[in-house]
């Protein structure tokens, strides 16, 4: 089990943004020409560039219009399938939590891109190959996070609604949060037990799927394929020793035909 | 070297060679273009599309369509069925270019294709792509190596053709055993994206639904090969061993429709069957491409007719070609405020991976011992009747009347400046003419300068016709003044059809007499017209 994790409590959150700039600032990520659409989403959606965004939701309770805001990032899954479904095991699981990405190895085939519950890693698509295109998403300030510092958006935020810790802990203190104000909360801990259970965990006030996260379960996405993977080099060499089994077979009932067909000659012209 | 010269000289640069080439010049600027400033440069692909029509098509289909090659060769090996070795080698070459454009495709596709090689170097066994990734390199290789013998045989290499003779049954039995986790595990590919595809088409049978459809469009690939070249190349069509091979898909696709009913019902999802846009084009699927195929290939009349068997095999390639669509992009319920269609960049490169393809096929076949003889018969099968059209002369509106001049009619090859029938002899067969330019010309006595031309044979002229006319006794001689391809029907037979057959003898007659006054008065002009 992983050790940190951070617990996002979308209720304080005020939409600020300012977790999604200090996110560029450490990451040394540029900013992207947009235009107006309707919307205070800024930039639309995660990219190469934007690692971690603020999405805005309208939402009518009671008559009443509210505003509601959705820090959307990388979940960092226990049981990551962007890590599983990794044909070179570019990404993996770190021991203190984080899913990080070493960019030495990475193909581009982008099936993490296609496998993640959550569709959180982007790709560089304006990158030629010289340019070097790579997968790019969150890595929970791994480079902070092991040298004994918060990361960069939990720093920030000054309404406090980003709380880093050990991810144990800040269940049992999201849960304890629901208790005491249970009114105020959807009674449950987004991210506790979603795809076998993620780092990022979230307290909300509307419905989680309102918010912009996915209903996903609680196995781990990629449950069957890793089955499926087991099974395979047993079925191979079952299938190998089957094949070659019918080869045999037929061989000789052709031979049996043809001596068959050979005696009945033979017998003719005897 | 003549005959390979001859060869060159007779791989015309036909119209369509000449838009597959510019199809292929289009796409490696497009390709270029590319490498220079990246996917997002020539695609419509983007982080909400990461896989697009080249995973689709290219890879999921492409993969799809050389299942001919593992099909056909374990019929004619495991299940020792040596009925079906004539039609063995261009499914292994279609196999092998299969294979061959899907690497093409994928240097296009993945992001950092210079690094291709990690996947031999890191290792993800959890990963189905890792799986995916080894098969298309274990498979290729082989696929290359059961291609082999017609390299060898083409130069003449006795010892390592003898070496991968031997090696055939370890060859075939690896490359079915590839083949079936290849194929599957495309399908695998989509178990690990269990919310993202639409219940219609996401189950646990993935791996095997994909088998079973690549098992059933293997051998209508073969048909539908075999029916486009025997027009390309005027070759015969294996009809009734085509028909025969077809008796294997209604089985398959039947075990197919039964397992997915079975799935849909036990796992309660029928609801889905009728709700929406996907709905429709599940049942476009089932209905057109799996039920009609069981149904059109379970008649033995349409599997005794060329060309009801390409389209019966062409429904089949189509609905694979449906299903992985809807498995892998179409049947993804996505966010209404993204879309996704191919560029015409990415059809460029598409279209100009499948334009090689052609290319590489009709090289091979012009070049290579790719079409070898029926080994039981020892004869060809006789001619396609498709053939005959190419020659007014034997146009006859009577299917029957073309069939039966089909059945007794040869190919012939002849190199350049070789004598094809000399004055005087004995006139033993009709020619026409398919490909190249004959010349036709009465000698006076020896060297050519006693030659007198008599008139020059085009592509669809018939040549010999004295074989039709008492006494049967050659006026001319002919050469070939290029390297041609000729049609040669035994005048024998070919007189004693028209016994059989007076209408048949009439026309024949009047057509070989009025053949003769044109090519007399030609001559007659000619030679009023020349120099005394
Ligand atoms: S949210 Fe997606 S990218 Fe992040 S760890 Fe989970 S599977 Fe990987
Ligand atoms: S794109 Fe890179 S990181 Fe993602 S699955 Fe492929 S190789 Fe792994």
């Amino acid at each position: 089990m992983s050790k940190y994790g951070m617990l996002i409590d979308e209720t304080r959150c005020t939409g600020c943004r300012g977790c999604q700039v200090a996110c560029k600032q450490w990451n040394d990520l540029p900013g992207e020409q947009t235009r107006n659409r309707g919307t205070y989403t800024n930039p639309p959606a995660l990219s190469a560039k934007t690692w971690n965004l603020i999405q805005y939701t309208e939402v009518e309770t009671n008559g009443r219009a509210g505003f509601y805001f959705l820090k959307h990032a990388c979940m960092h899954c226990e049981k990551p399938a962007c890590a599983s479904v990794c044909p070179v095991g570019a990404l993996y699981k770190t021991t203190e939590g984080p899913v990080v990405y070493d960019d030495t190895k990475c193909i581009g085939c982008r099936y993490c891109m296609t496998a993640c519950p959550f569709s959180i890693p982007t790709f560089e698509w304006g990158k030629g190959l010289l340019d070097q295109a790579l997968i790019r998403k969150c890595n929970f300030c791994i480079d902070r996070v092991s040298n004994g510092l918060t990361p960069a958006c939990a720093k920030t935020c000054p309404s406090k609604a980003i709380t880093f810790g050990e991810r144990d802990k800040l269940i049992a203190q999201g849960e304890a949060q629901i208790r005491k104000y249970p009114d105020k909360y959807v009674n449950r801990v987004y991210g506790k037990d979603e795809v076998g259970g993620t780092s990022i965990l979230y307290l909300s006030a509307i419905p989680f799927d309102q918010l912009g996260l996915p209903r996903v379960g609680t196995t781990p996405v990629t449950a069957l394929s890793e089955q499926v993977m087991e099974y395979t080099l047993p079925f191979a060499g079952a299938w190998a020793a089957t094949l070659a089994g019918l080869a045999i077979l037929f061989r000789l009932r052709n031979r049996g035909a043809q001596h068959a067909a050979d005696d009945v000659h033979k017998e003719k012209s005897a | 070297m003549t005959t390979l010269n001859a060869t060159l000289n007779r791989f015309r640069i036909s119209p369509i060679i000449l838009i597959m080439l510019a199809l292929m010049a289009l796409a490696v600027v497009v390709a270029l273009v590319r490498y220079l400033f990246g996917i997002g440069a020539i695609s419509n692909l983007s982080d909400a599309y990461p896989w697009g029509m080249w995973i689709s098509f290219d890879l999921l289909c492409g993969v799809a369509l050389a299942a001919g090659a593992f099909t056909t060769a374990s019929a004619v090996y495991i299940f020792n069925d040596k009925r079906f070795t004539p039609i063995l080698r261009p499914a292994i070459l279609t196999g092998f270019l299969g294979y061959l454009m899907v690497i093409v495709a994928l240097m296009v596709d993945l992001g950092r294709p210079e690094r291709i090689w990690h996947l031999i170097v890191y290792w993800n066994p959890h990963s189905v792509m890792f799986e995916v990734g080894w098969c298309v390199m274990l498979y290729t290789t082989v696929l290359a190596l059961e291609f082999s013998p017609l390299v060898f045989e083409r130069f003449g290499w006795k010892l390592p053709l003898n070496i991968v003779h031997r090696l055939t049954m370890v060859f075939v039995i690896l490359g079915t055993l590839l083949s079936t986790l290849h194929q599957s595990s495309l399908g695998s590919l989509f178990l690990a994206t269990p919310g993202k595809v639409s219940p219609l088409w996401f189950s646990a049978f993935l791996p095997v639904y994909f088998f079973l459809t690549a098992a059933a469009v293997g051998p209508a690939m073969v048909i539908v090969e075999s029916f486009i070249s025997s027009r390309a190349f005027y070759r015969g069509l294996e009809t009734e061993l085509l028909g025969t091979f077809a008796k294997v898909i209604p089985p398959v696709l039947g075990v197919y429709l039964l397992l997915k009913v079975v799935d849909l019902t036990v796992s309660g999802k029928w609801v889905y069957a009728f709700r929406d846009g996907m709905s429709v084009l599940f049942w476009i699927e089932i209905i057109g491409f799996v039920v009609l195929p069981i149904v059109l290939f379970s008649m033995p009349k349409v599997r005794q007719n060329g060309q009801s068997l390409f389209g019966a095999g062409l429904l089949v390639v189509g609905g694979v070609v449906l299903n992985r669509f809807n498995v892998s992009l179409i049947g993804w319920p996505r966010p209404a405020d993204t879309a996704y269609f191919p560029s015409w960049m990415e059809f460029a490169i598409t279209f100009g991976i499948i334009a090689a393809g052609v290319v590489a096929y009709a090289l091979v076949a012009r070049f290579f011992p790719l079409f070898v003889e029926d080994p039981v018969t020892k004869r060809a099968h006789g001619v396609s009747p498709e053939i005959l059209r190419r020659s007014q002369f034997l146009v006859f509106p009577e299917a029957a009347r073309v069939q039966a001049i089909a059945a007794i009619a040869e190919e012939q090859d002849i190199a350049e400046d070789q004598v094809i029938f000399r004055q005087g002899d004995p006139a033993q067969a009709l020619y026409i003419l398919l490909d190249g330019s004959v010349n036709l010309y009465s000698t006076r006595g020896p060297g050519a300068t006693n030659e007198l031309h008599l008139g020059t044979i085009k592509p669809g002229d018939p040549f010999g016709i004295s074989t039709l006319i008492d006494p049967f006794v050659l006026t001319a001689s002919a050469r070939a003044a290029t390297a041609c391809r000729v049609l040669k029907i035994d005048g024998k037979q070919l007189r004693a059809l028209g016994a059989a057959d007076p209408h048949l003898g009439q026309t024949l007659a009047l057509r070989a007499a009025q053949a003769a006054l044109t090519r007399m008065s030609w001559a007659r002009t000619r030679l009023a017209g020349a120099p005394s």
